[in-house]
């Protein structure tokens, strides 16, 4: 007997913890309200009094920075090293795969025709999987960074055509990715920066996150953060380098604000 | 594949769209969970962010042999608290030095009453036995399931389920008690 009382209050509970009132939980049952109404009333004020206990916005917004930070710090970190057995096995596979798929590729020149493809386009995905490639074959630590500021741009620029299409989603996956590409760079092993501990502007854009909070904000915490990491990079950046972080700082700036503007237009426009 | 194995597996791959999925489904429990336990906004929000600090660093070793994600976290969530608890050296707040409330219309009478509500049930819920107290906070302030409370406390859905029905009870005489 007590066990099914207690089944059936648990049953209860779990509708009440949803937000249901004692009358939609008991119904028309009679028994059932003459049993557990006195719990029920108990259960629903402990619900109702302890579901009113919410983050401030204001550290919900701190949070979700900090752990966006140390999300791809994280990220970045797994990617700079990778082991002796996996890079050598990875380099390995990349170059017979490469030389593979490229001599197929050239043949048909479907690379000349995937450079400046977008993420809509049917040849997007060669594009990025040939950067990926060329990524994995560069040993030199400068080489790479110099392509990974190169991919930031591309990705930025896409960002801005893919704002004037009206493509929040993709806008935002594509600044996520430019600003995966900057920390991956910043916390490599040539730059060494740690943005694990720092209060950089990075919101989670998830599709979650995106829906509480505006894209421009999102957008613009992005742009802040990368700029900043950009800024710390520069200081420790070997001189070669420095031309190249110096420009995409400027174009980083100049990109995001377009595809900001591009997206308030959108939202502001009859 | 269930789809919460689904999103946790890609979360350890490092899909950070899969992670921001587990954080933003768990965030505000999470911190609901350390706030009645502790009775400290600024307590509670540090915790949080060295809760799922934590989560990033080991969701990797996470396997998942039917136990919910939220079980997992919930226990990261409780030893976290459990240490915090020992460094201070100190016991638990029962009464909260500070009240935090979200209501969508902050009028002060009616904020008040809330944190006097809220009080009060923090504090009869603190005079519960331990293991009442800690399934009532994971079950009301947590929203857990049962089977989630179970493999987070490592106990039975049966004792889980005696031990939520003798809290409740008991808490309904304390409240009646205190008027």
């Amino acid at each position: 007997m007590n066990d099914r009382i207690e089944e059936t209050l648990d049953c209860c509970v779990d509708r009440l913890v949803r937000g249901e009132g004692v009358a939609d939980v008991v119904g028309g049952d009679a028994d059932l309200a003459a049993l557990l109404q006195p719990l029920l009333e108990t259960s629903t004020l402990v619900a109702h009094q302890l579901r009113c206990i919410q983050p401030s916005p204001e550290f919900r917004q701190a949070a979700r920075t900090r752990t966006r930070s140390l999300f791809f710090a994280k990220l970045a970190r797994r990617e700079a090293n990778p082991g002796f057995l996996f890079m050598w096995w990875q380099r390995r596979w990349a170059t017979a795969m490469a030389t593979v798929m490229v001599a197929c590729l050239a043949s048909l020149g479907v690379l000349a025709a995937s450079v400046n493809a977008l993420p809509s386009g049917f040849f997007y995905p060669v594009k990025t999987t040939t950067e990926q490639m060329r990524l994995s074959l560069t040993v030199s630590d400068v080489d790479r960074a110099q392509l990974q500021l190169e991919y930031t741009e591309r990705r930025l620029s896409e960002m801005t055509r893919m704002a004037g299409r009206g493509d929040t989603e993709t806008v935002l996956t594509l600044a996520a990715e430019a600003t995966r590409l900057i920390i991956q760079m910043c916390t490599g092993a040539l730059f060494g920066v740690d943005c694990g501990e720092s209060e950089m502007g990075f919101l989670l854009t998830s599709p979650a996150a995106s829906a509480a909070v505006a894209p421009a904000v999102v957008l613009g915490a992005d742009r802040d953060g990368a700029l900043e990491l950009l800024q710390r990079a520069l200081q420790v950046a070997p001189e070669e380098l420095r031309p190249d972080i110096e420009y995409l700082v400027s174009e980083l700036s100049r990109e995001f604000d377009a595809t900001i503007s591009h997206l308030e237009l959108a939202t502001t426009a009859p | 594949m269930p789809i919460e194995q689904d999103v946790v597996a890609r979360a350890a791959r490092g899909d950070a769209d899969a992670f921001a999925e587990l954080y933003e489904s768990n965030f505000d429990r999470v911190y609901r969970y350390l706030y009645v336990r502790l009775g400290n906004p600024t307590e509670a929000e540090d915790l949080t962010q060295e809760v799922f600090a934590k989560v990033l660093e080991v969701i990797g070793t996470f396997q998942w042999r039917n136990v919910p994600f939220a079980s997992w976290l919930f226990r990261i969530a409780h030893n976290k608290m459990i240490d915090h608890i020992r460094r201070e050296k100190r016991v638990e707040r029962v009464d909260s030095e500070e009240t935090v409330l979200s209501l969508d219309d902050p009028d002060p009478a009616e904020l008040a009453e809330h944190n006097l509500q809220l009080e009060k049930v923090r504090h009869n819920i603190g005079r519960l036995s331990p293991a009442q107290r800690e399934v009532i906070w994971l079950r009301f302030g947590a929203g857990l399931s049962t089977t989630e409370v179970a493999n987070a406390l490592g106990k039975s859905t049966g004792t889980v389920k005696a031990l939520q029905y003798n809290g409740i009870v008991a808490l309904r005489k304390l409240m009646e008690q205190a008027g």
